[in-house]
């Protein structure tokens, strides 16, 4: 049952929590200007 | 009515996709070659882990978690999907790192072996290594795209395939690399939404967890306790090598680790891509719990252990089976499209290039371009006949681990190692291969055959690279680094 209840929690958390990780890091690396269409203007 | 449901769905995703590829082709993200194969190399780590993480799960990981979950007992799956599948996936970020310092501006696996060994053969052998499985996984994956597809909506299997292979031939061919890996980020990203609204509305429709646990220890008392047995620890071996094999020797992989921006970037992406397989295997091994619990049998209604995640449907509201279908499809598509443009670059970079290279043609990047497309249409309608002509693929797909361990240690030792060389890789891939080859396909035996394949090829290497005249000549790493050049 600890087993059960460990590995069921821990993906539900995970399934929460990793979308809004990638969306922040993508939204930082956003900001930075990693994706902009000039490639010369792209940031460091 | 259902059917009609479905088929508005299908045709509203394929419409997002393509007025997504529009907007991206118009924004002109694909300049020149680098951009179409590789990104430009400037990808983050947001981006790279989604890509990592959506080419490497498919259509098949859900079944397949859900196979591995009813034929074990709980504690023994969750140690093969921990140590087993899990573990190895981040020992990943051991060829990445010198790959990234020495290598920062390569095209994969094929460019890497090229440039560290110098040998035709091997470069040869490293992409024959490479397609085989990438091949297989879009056809496979085409298939069972049609299958589930077929099972799920009603829709007819040729319909499902025809439609949805043009999606991704066209969209790969127009925007390439940069196209795969922005929408395997938007895809994925609704995969993981929709797993956890899946996970939370059947845990509560099935009496939660406590509810679960009490419906199987009724049904199935020894269920959750752990049971030692040799052919679970072999298993537990060859699963554990075979995704090591994956990880160490798929171009897709390379290509994600290899067209990230930093070092940084892409211990991020390594990071979370194995964390991220837990929701998606969830949804496999919860639907067999659930199915268990309820006294479902499975083989009796679609006769194959691993479809609980379809099965446990009838007993569910219809909007779940819509967002199956979309999950089904975002496991298959992603894994198309990375695999397309993966196998595009191999071929590029590994078969055309060094042929006209041979002949004393310089291509133009205009036209390397092209043929980079052309690949691409070429490989997609190859797929697609295959699947629809159903030609057997369950039996090779389990020879796809065969072709990743045999370079495996061609990558793992020429990647870390300056002593090794052109001989002793050639000698040790070759011996360890055909003994592999022997216990593998003539025996039929894949714990021996992938055990003495690698065993036999890191020795050979190791200790020709020792002896002479082997162990005169120690490569130089700055030599394959154009940044450093």
């Amino acid at each position: 049952m600890t087993l059960l209840l460990i590995i069921i929690g821990l993906t539900l958390l995970l399934s929460i929590i990793m979308p809004i990780a990638y969306l922040w890091k993508f939204v930082s690396e956003v900001k930075k200007g990693y994706y902009k269409t000039e490639p010369h203007k792209r940031g460091e | 009515m259902e059917q009609l449901i479905f088929i508005i769905v299908s045709i509203l995703y394929i419409a997002i996709m393509l007025l997504f590829t529009f907007w991206m082709h118009k924004r002109k993200f694909v300049r020149n070659l680098n951009d179409f194969l590789i990104a430009g190399w400037a990808i983050g780590g947001a981006l790279i882990g989604m890509n990592m993480l959506a080419g490497w799960t498919n259509a098949f990981t859900i079944f397949v978690n859900a196979e591995l979950s009813a034929v074990f007992t709980f504690p023994n799956y969750i140690v093969l999907l921990v140590i087993g599948i899990m573990l190895p996936m981040i020992l990943g970020i051991f060829i990445a790192k010198p790959l990234r310092r020495k290598f920062s501006r390569g095209y994969g696996i094929v460019d890497f072996l090229d440039k560290r060994f110098k040998s035709m053969p091997l470069r040869s052998w490293g992409y024959i290594c490479c397609i085989i499985p990438a091949f297989l996984m879009i056809f496979a994956n085409l298939f069972m795209l049609g299958a589930y597809g077929t099972a799920l909506t009603g829709i007819s299997l040729e319909y499902i395939v025809l439609m949805f292979a043009v999606l991704v031939i066209i969209y790969c061919t127009i925007g390439g690399w940069w196209h795969v890996v922005f929408t395997d980020f938007i895809q994925f990203m609704f995969t993981f939404v929709s797993i956890a609204i899946f996970l939370i509305v059947v845990l509560s429709q099935f009496g939660g967890i406590s509810g679960i646990f009490e419906g199987i220890l009724q049904a199935n008392p020894g269920f959750f306790g752990f049971v030692s047995s040799i052919p679970f620890w072999k298993l537990l071996v060859v699963l554990f090598l075979t995704i090591l094999a994956g990880v160490f020797a798929a171009q897709y992989i390379w290509m994600g680790f290899q067209s990230a921006r930093s070092e940084k970037e892409m211990n991020f992406a390594f990071s979370s891509f194995f964390l991220g397989y837990l929701p998606v295997a969830a949804l496999g091994f919860v639907s067999t719990l659930i199915a268990m619990s309820q006294n479902i049998d499975v083989v009796a209604a679609t006769g194959y252990i691993g479809d609980a995640p379809i099965v446990i449907l009838q007993y569910l509201p219809f909007w779940l089976s819509i967002l199956m279908w979309l999950v089904v499809l975002q496991f298959a598509i992603t894994t198309l499209d990375t695999q397309l443009v993966a196998s595009s670059s191999l071929t590029e970079i590994g078969v055309i290039r060094p042929i006209a290279k041979s002949r004393g043609v310089k291509l133009s990047p205009r036209k390397e371009m092209l043929f980079s497309r052309i690949i691409i249409i070429a490989i997609g309608l190859l797929a697609t006949f295959f699947a629809l002509n159903k030609i057997g693929f369950v039996e090779y797909l389990f020879m796809l681990g065969f072709w990743q361990v045999s370079i495996m240690s061609m990558n793992g030792l020429g990647a870390y190692w300056d002593k090794v060389t052109k001989w002793p890789a050639l000698i040790g891939t070759t011996v360890g291969t055909l003994v592999g080859a022997y216990y593998f396909f003539v025996l039929g035996d894949d714990f021996l055959g992938f055990t003495l394949m690698l065993a036999i090829s890191f020795g050979l290497m190791i200790l020709l690279s020792y002896l002479p005249p082997f162990n005169k000549k120690k490569f130089d790493f700055e030599i394959m680094d154009e940044v450093k050049r």
